[in-house]
C-alpha cells in the first residue's frame, strides 16, 4: 500500500482529504488506526480472526460514511463507534448456543499474545454486554457516563455491568494466580 | 459506584498485548473497499442499460405533459380590469405564481421539520 506522500500529514487532514475521496488519505488512516481497532475488536471477541473481520467492516463502513462527518476532529470517536455497532450487530446475530464457539482456543493464539492471553480469555467469560462496558472503562478508559451515551445502555446497567464485571475478573484472576502459584511451586 | 477502576485490572490492560501493525489488512481492506466501489459502478452501469428502453418508451408522453404544462403556466387566474393592477399581481395571478408559492411553502415547511 503506496502512502507514503501521507505519512507525517496531521490526522485532521487526512479526514478532511478522506472525505472529498482521497482514497490514499483514507488508506494512511486504516494504516494509522488499524492496530487501535482490531485490539479493540479483539478484547471485544477474544477471536482474532473475527476481530479482524468486524474491523475489515468497520473501516468499510467509515470509507462509505466518512463523507457524512462533520467534525474532522471526532474522527477516532467515530471509528469506535462504527467498530463497536459492527460487534454489537454480530452479537444479536449470533445466535446465543454458538457463543462460545466465537473464541479462540489458547493454543490458536500466537506466542507474540501471550501476555494478553489470560487478560482476552478472562473477558471472553463475561457476558457480551459485560465484556463490553468493561473494554470501554478499562482498555478506553470512557467514563460510566461516556459508555452509556456511547452504547445507549442506562447508565445505571453500565454501573451495575462493570461492578459485576470488574467482581468476575478479580475472581477469575485470582483463580488463575492461585493455580500459576501451584503448577510454581510443583 | 464511581468511575474509579480497579488498580490490578488497570495495570493487566495496559500490560496487555496489543495487535500489531499489519500492511496484508491494509491492503485487504482497501481491495474490499475498490471491490465494493466496482460493484457500485456496475451496478450504475447496469441499471442505466436497463433504464434507457425505460425512458425511450416514456420520452413522448413526458415530452408532450411538459409542453401542456409550460403552456399552462403563465396563463392567469383571474381577470383583472385595470391594467396597472394586473402587471403588479402577474407574478402571483397565475398557474407559475400559484405553483411557485406552494413549492416555497413545501420548502419552508420541510426545512422547519428537519432543522
Amino acid at each position: 500500500m503506496q502512502t507514503d506522500h501521507y505519512t507525517g500529514s496531521a490526522e485532521a487532514l487526512l479526514v478532511g482529504l478522506a472525505r472529498k475521496g482521497d482514497r490514499d488519505a483514507f488508506a494512511e488512516l486504516l494504516r494509522r488506526r488499524q492496530a487501535w481497532v482490531r485490539t479493540l475488536m479483539l478484547r471485544c471477541c477474544n477471536n482474532t480472526t473475527l476481530a479482524d473481520d468486524l474491523a475489515q467492516q468497520a473501516f468499510t463502513q467509515a470509507w462509505q460514511k466518512i463523507p457524512q462527518l462533520r467534525r474532522v476532529s471526532r474522527f477516532a470517536p467515530w471509528l469506535k463507534r462504527l467498530a463497536i455497532n459492527e460487534w454489537l450487530q454480530h452479537v444479536r446475530k449470533r445466535d446465543p448456543l454458538t457463543n462460545a464457539e466465537d473464541t479462540d482456543l489458547p493454543s490458536q493464539r500466537s506466542d507474540s499474545a501471550d501476555v494478553g492471553m489470560d487478560l482476552d480469555q478472562a473477558l471472553a467469560q463475561l457476558k457480551d454486554h459485560v465484556r463490553l462496558c468493561i473494554v470501554l472503562s478499562y482498555h478506553e478508559g470512557m467514563t460510566h457516563d461516556e459508555i452509556a451515551d456511547f452504547t445507549g445502555i442506562a447508565l445505571g446497567t453500565v454501573k451495575s455491568h462493570i461492578r459485576r464485571g470488574t467482581a468476575r475478573l478479580q475472581e477469575i484472576l485470582a483463580a488463575y494466580d492461585q493455580t500459576s502459584t501451584k503448577e510454581n511451586s510443583s | 459506584m464511581t468511575n474509579d477502576r480497579d488498580p490490578r485490572l488497570m495495570a493487566l490492560f495496559e500490560s496487555a498485548a496489543v495487535v500489531a501493525e499489519d500492511n496484508e489488512f491494509v491492503t485487504r481492506v482497501m481491495a474490499d473497499i475498490d471491490g465494493a466501489r466496482r460493484r457500485t459502478v456496475i451496478g450504475w452501469i447496469v441499471a442505466g442499460l436497463l433504464l434507457t428502453p425505460l425512458v425511450w418508451w416514456l420520452s413522448g408522453p413526458v415530452t408532450d405533459t411538459l409542453v401542456v404544462v409550460g403552456e399552462l403556466l403563465p396563463d392567469s387566474l383571474f381577470t383583472i380590469e385595470q391594467e396597472m393592477v394586473a402587471e403588479l399581481l402577474a407574478p402571483v395571478n397565475s398557474v407559475a405564481g400559484v405553483a411557485g408559492l406552494l413549492f416555497l411553502g413545501i420548502w419552508r415547511l420541510y426545512r422547519k421539520l428537519t432543522h
